[in-house]
């Protein structure tokens, strides 16, 4: 099983597993973070597949990515790969 | 007949049955064809060189360079979430709203760019409602072909028909074909609701997610897509004019990309240059030349003779004739050959006795353009919309699109017999 942490100081994660993705809610306190969590989804965007990871920002400021079970490990290493996460690992 | 006339329809209907055979890449077995011509001394190089559309080729690059650098900034997106807001979330009002979006774009832009804009955002928003995805893509797709038929720039057969007619301006396009695309697109979409009515349904709690969707965060970069659309208002307002101006629409199309990529500097260049689809560029070269094989040899003339022949030289009929017999190849076949091959058999028709040219493009167009919807296979963005869902995991059979989309495709050729039969015999 894959775990991973963050900076609670830059972000809030929490995660909502569904039946063919899990849907992750992503809060940014730090400008910073918020421009690392626009590279992620840059990167996403301009990768050939359309549905692996969607993201959706809402009025309040919060986001939605909903990321497929099959795109899970690939996304969170991207995540971390870019900081927006802080570590990741197997238990 | 001479051995030269027998040797250029071997090589075009070789060719031609390798295009629709799909084995192998289009863009190669077209320019081989062009090039066998040549080669076999049916033309000289010259001649083939002559025969090569540059207006067109000029056209295509440019817009196709103005849409690379305005895609990047969102706009799309922004768009998109912003209809299934004013829809309120319903299903079938966002199938609407996003069917109108992308017939408008697709008026404006090439088809399949439309459509690869407009699909990455349509499998947000149907994920969001927890609907099927595949009306959406499904209606998109039908929109882009029935808007891409109302404008000169909108569709490539539509390019191809202004730039070897010069008569036929931006305008000449849009007030002759605009309006029946219009009526084609209100009448499909009715169609497409009921057809959709029962499957298109999602609950209050996951429309109000859709409501509290941020469209002004799409926008990535807001002195880009400012300066992006000047300059495609520019270059639209230039389209208008060029009739006008005595300007070819190549020359607005590459005056408004290289002003785009002059203010928005060189980090934009290699990117805008490198997505230019040459496959299709270099498609149209090869055509262009295998076409002028059957020119120069006497072929297409020959068939426009036998055409007459068939029509008695009745203009009604002749266009009438056009029309479906475009509509019906172009659900099978690419339409981008076919155009090739009878714009020429067109303009021969003119020195065979026809005096009124006009109806016949129009023709030609509609059918050309509509008829795509007939089939997957009867137009390049609805092939490439196929593959982006399928590869999302959302098949869609050749036969499924055929039951949606022929019986659409028919009665939007129905509609434009009607309307150059009251427009232009009546």
């Amino acid at each position: 099983m894959v775990t991973y942490t963050y900076d609670q100081q830059l972000v809030e994660i929490t995660e909502v597993k569904g039946e063919a993705d899990i849907t992750f809610r992503v809060t940014i306190k730090s400008d910073e973070m918020r421009t690392r969590l626009k590279a992620l989804r840059a990167h996403l965007d301009h990768d050939k597949d359309f549905t692996d990871a969607l993201f959706y920002t809402h009025l309040d400021g919060t986001y939605e990515v909903i990321v497929r079970n099959d795109f899970y490990l690939p996304f969170l290493l991207q995540a971390f790969r870019l900081r927006c996460i802080e570590s990741l690992s197997w238990k | 007949m001479t051995n030269q006339a027998l040797l250029a329809i071997g090589i075009f209907l070789v060719t031609y049955a390798l295009i629709i055979s799909e084995k192998v890449n289009r863009t190669i077995v077209a320019m081989l064809g062009g090039i066998l011509m040549v080669l076999f001394g049916v033309i000289t190089q010259e001649q083939g060189i002559d025969h090569i559309d540059f207006n067109t080729l000029g056209l295509l690059i440019g817009m196709m360079i103005i849409v690379t650098i305005t895609a990047q900034t969102g706009v799309f997106k922004f768009m998109a979430i912003l209809a299934a807001k004013k829809a309120h979330g319903n299903p079938l009002k966002v199938l609407i709203f996003l069917s109108l979006i992308t017939a408008g774009a697709s008026a404006l832009l090439d088809n399949v760019t439309t459509v690869l804009l407009m699909v990455p955002v349509t499998f947000s928003i149907a994920r969001q409602l927890q609907v099927n995805p595949i009306p959406y893509l499904l209606s998109e797709v039908i929109a882009s072909n029935v808007g891409g038929t109302a404008t000169l720039i909108g569709d490539p057969p539509n390019i191809m028909i202004g730039s070897r007619v010069p008569e036929l301006d931006f305008m000449a396009f849009l007030s002759n074909l605009a309006p029946i695309a219009f009526i084609v697109l209100i009448a499909t979409i009715f169609c497409l609701v009921v057809i959709y009515r029962r499957d298109l349904k999602s609950s209050p709690a996951l429309q109000a997610k859709i409501m509290a969707l941020n469209e002004k965060d799409e926008i990535t970069d807001t002195r880009l897509l400012k300066k992006s659309l000047t300059i495609l208002a520019l270059t639209i307002l230039g389209f208008v004019l060029h009739g006008w101006l005595h300007v070819e629409s190549a020359t607005i199309a590459l005056t408004g990309a290289f002003l785009l990529l002059l203010i928005t500097g060189e980090a934009y260049l290699e990117e805008a240059i490198s997505k230019v689809e040459w496959n299709t560029i270099f498609f149209f070269v090869g055509l262009f030349v295998l076409v002028s094989g059957l020119v120069h040899t006497g072929v297409i003339a020959l068939l426009a003779e036998k055409a007459m022949a068939l029509t008695g030289g009745d203009s009604q009929t002749t266009a009438f004739l056009i029309l479906w017999m475009s509509a019906i190849a172009s659900a099978f076949i690419d339409n981008i050959p076919f155009v090739a091959t009878m714009i020429p058999m067109i303009q021969e028709m003119g020195n065979l006795g026809i005096h009124n040219l006009e109806p016949l493009w129009w023709s030609l167009s509609l059918g050309a353009c509509l008829g795509g919807n007939g089939t997957i296979i009867g137009a390049s963005a609805n092939v490439i919309v196929a593959g982006m869902a399928a590869k999302e995991g959302h098949h869609i059979s050749f036969l499924y699109f055929m039951k949606v989309a022929f019986p659409l495709m028919i009665m939007s050729i129905i509609l434009s017999h009607l309307y150059i039969y009251l427009r232009y015999f009546m």
